[in-house]
């Protein structure tokens, strides 16, 4: 195999194995939150909520609860980023990491569809929506848009090297001219 | 070698929509939606560079340095814009502690924390730190999405 065709795989996978580390990091505060509070480590806890009370409402009736303590996002957030942790874990199933496939952004869009109408039926009290509902339009958002992240991210070396050559299929590899 | 169009600036427009969007009250529910505005600033920031680049390919790393920047400087703008529309960072922690009631008693020991700490300073400095850690992270994926969805196809040759 061409060296440059290894080095180009090895790095691909050190910056997939980051990535991954750091959505890992971001959702086990999530959920360190709340058992922070449960164990009486109030301040460190408190950081946290405070933390994330920048990007969400916090609100505790729309949020989850773990032994009493409510986690540190509502269910729509929580579905949203552990859609994206799952989504990054699955994506080396689907795709080869040295063969980046970007899908065509209408996938992106038809995405935004299912947690749009969960917002629009509430805010116009046509239904009520669920932690279900929330939860789970929150996690179809979050996979998908680890489809648009991590291309980018995984040739974020490989820009600097050589150019990318992208196929008609929008395929992207990595290590070939 | 052909030289590549100027970052700092469709950064810096991108930044102060992401400023806006999370100073003014109302709007700024929009963040609440896992940091959407910062999102849509990252992606307006990366398509505005990417409108100058005639004919240049954009690239991931390109959507990452606009993201980041544009994010940055969204969290500066919008702790100064913050501060500004709502009267101080004291009157900040007030309104928080007087609302408290609808977020964790976890928050609530913290700001207490923070004022016996070192009060409106300690409160500032936590608060930008926080903004820049999660602006930035949001702005480089506002970026990475921009470079998906901007990104010209090429033909194999």
């Amino acid at each position: 195999m061409d060296s440059h065709l290894q080095d180009s795989i090895k790095s691909a996978h050190l910056i997939y194995s980051i990535f991954l580390s750091a959505i890992v990091i971001w959702c086990s505060l999530i959920l360190a939150a709340p058992l922070l509070a449960k164990f009486e480590h109030r301040f460190s806890s408190g950081l946290i909520y405070f933390f994330f009370s920048k990007i969400c409402h916090q609100i505790p009736e729309r949020s989850f609860f773990i032994l009493g303590k409510q986690l540190a996002v509502c269910s729509r957030c929580t579905g949203l980023y552990f859609g994206f942790l799952l989504g990054a874990i699955l994506y080396p199933f689907i795709f080869k990491l040295n063969r980046i496939s970007i899908p065509s952004r209408k996938y992106l869009f038809l995405a935004c569809i299912p947690i749009a109408i969960d917002i629009f039926i509430r805010t116009f009290h046509i239904a009520e929506n669920t932690f279900t509902s929330r939860l789970i339009t929150g996690l179809i958002l979050g996979a998908t848009t680890v489809l648009f992240v991590l291309p980018g991210i995984l040739t974020l070396k490989f820009n600097k090297n050589r150019p990318l050559i992208i196929r008609q299929s929008t395929e992207i590899y990595l290590g070939q001219s | 070698m052909v030289e590549r169009p100027d970052k700092l600036r469709p950064a810096l427009i991108g930044g102060a929509l992401i400023g806006i969007i999370s100073a003014i009250p109302i709007i700024n529910w929009i963040n609440c939606f896992c940091c959407a505005g910062v999102i849509i600033g990252g992606i307006l920031a990366v398509h505005l560079y990417n409108k100058n680049l005639d004919g240049l390919e954009l690239t991931s790393s390109d959507g990452v340095t606009i993201g980041l920047m544009a994010g940055a400087s969204g969290a500066l703008i919008s702790t100064i814009l913050t501060s500004l529309i709502t009267g101080g960072v004291k009157h900040q922690i007030d309104k928080a502690l007087e609302f408290s009631s609808d977020l964790p008693p976890e928050v609530e020991d913290a700001l207490i924390r923070f004022q016996e700490m070192g009060g409106e300073m300690f409160f500032i400095i936590v608060g930008l730190i926080f903004s820049l850690i999660i602006y930035s992270i949001f702005g480089i994926i506002g970026g990475l999405i921009a470079v998906s969805i901007f990104k010209k196809k090429q033909i194999p040759q």
